[in-house]
């Protein structure tokens, strides 16, 4: 689920840099610390503006400026039980992995469908039932997400498509 | 000596992970009353974002993460039209009865019908008619990509 989320971060200057265009360089700083990092629970996907820049505090002993930055971004956050749509990009005999923006989820065989199984023998290898569900890359499907694990800088899912409306999306 | 105001030994413990679920009831942590985007409006946010960005003549920062999810929303932003969005944005949030992650989530899955949409967004099932849902879809269905 996408949020318009407030964040604060602390953003320190190196004397060098102070000057005229201060703030635009503490701004600069924090988009290029801070876009597109995952802080354990949710990814940052983009800085929209800040809204309340501190004065700079000089550190004692580094000569360096500490300005508490407050901002708003988009962030993308998985919430266990959501349902999301992704893209699948591996299929083996376990399971597939899809792509839902920058997170990853795992679907297992054993939270598949019955009707659904893997075809080692087709080409591209692929779970189908043979009738119209056939999950292989590309495919688009709906899966619900039952678990997250979080480790520095990135999270993984999993998730399920054993239950109603879930699956594979026609068109 | 006892009566001096130290600062905390410890650091106050973090709030306990893992509790946090969209299942029959939303338990969203710090995401309580946060403003929450469907599909179409973060690819509007961010493409709007991209192109000021380059307006600006600033450097658009394309990380992986954000290729990633403009790809991701190309592929499943159901309303393409900047009109659209806002007219399902203005459905939706006349619907003060549902949260803003639940009327987030109805405008990202796009259902055919209530009883689908109530299935994948369990924590609905009491807080609108099927009929007041069903309405709603309607409504939507027409917006999309026309």
């Amino acid at each position: 689920m996408f949020f318009l989320h407030n964040l604060e971060r602390r953003v320190t200057l190196h004397p060098s840099y102070f000057g005229r265009n201060m703030h635009d360089l503490v701004t600069t700083k924090l988009v290029k610390d801070v876009e597109g990092t995952c802080s354990g629970d949710y990814y940052i996907i983009a800085i929209m503006d800040t809204f309340d820049l501190s004065e700079g505090r000089i550190l004692p002993g580094s000569g360096l400026a500490e300005f508490t930055v407050r901002y708003r971004a988009v962030v993308w956050r998985p919430f266990k039980g959501e349902v999301v749509d992704a893209i699948v990009y591996t299929v083996n005999a376990h399971g597939f992995f899809a792509q839902a923006g920058p997170l990853r989820l795992f679907v297992s065989s054993h939270l598949i469908p019955d009707e659904i199984q893997y075809d080692a023998n087709a080409t591209p290898p692929q779970f189908t039932n043979n009738a119209d569900m056939v999950i292989e890359p590309g495919t688009h499907v709906r899966v619900r997400i039952i678990g997250l694990r979080t480790e520095v800088g990135e999270m993984w899912a999993i998730g399920s498509i054993n239950g109603d409306f879930l699956g594979c999306l026609q068109a | 000596m006892s009566d001096q105001n130290h600062a905390p030994t410890s650091r106050s413990k973090p709030p306990p992970p893992g509790e946090e679920e969209a299942g029959a009831t939303l338990k969203l942590g710090e995401f309580e009353d946060v403003e929450s985007l469907t599909l179409s409006e973060a690819s509007l946010v961010i493409n709007a974002l991209m192109t000021k960005r380059k307006k600006d003549r600033k450097d658009r920062n394309e990380t992986e993460v954000l290729n990633k999810t403009l790809d991701y929303l190309d592929a499943f932003a159901r309303f393409k039209q900047k009109e659209n969005v806002e007219a399902v944005e203005r459905l939706l949030s006349g619907r003060k009865e549902l949260t803003k992650f639940e009327r987030a989530q109805i405008g990202s899955l796009c259902c055919d019908t209530a009883d689908e949409c109530k299935t994948l967004i369990p924590s609905l099932a009491d807080k609108i008619s099927d009929y007041d849902l069903q309405e709603l879809l309607d409504e939507m269905a027409k917006l999309m990509s026309n």
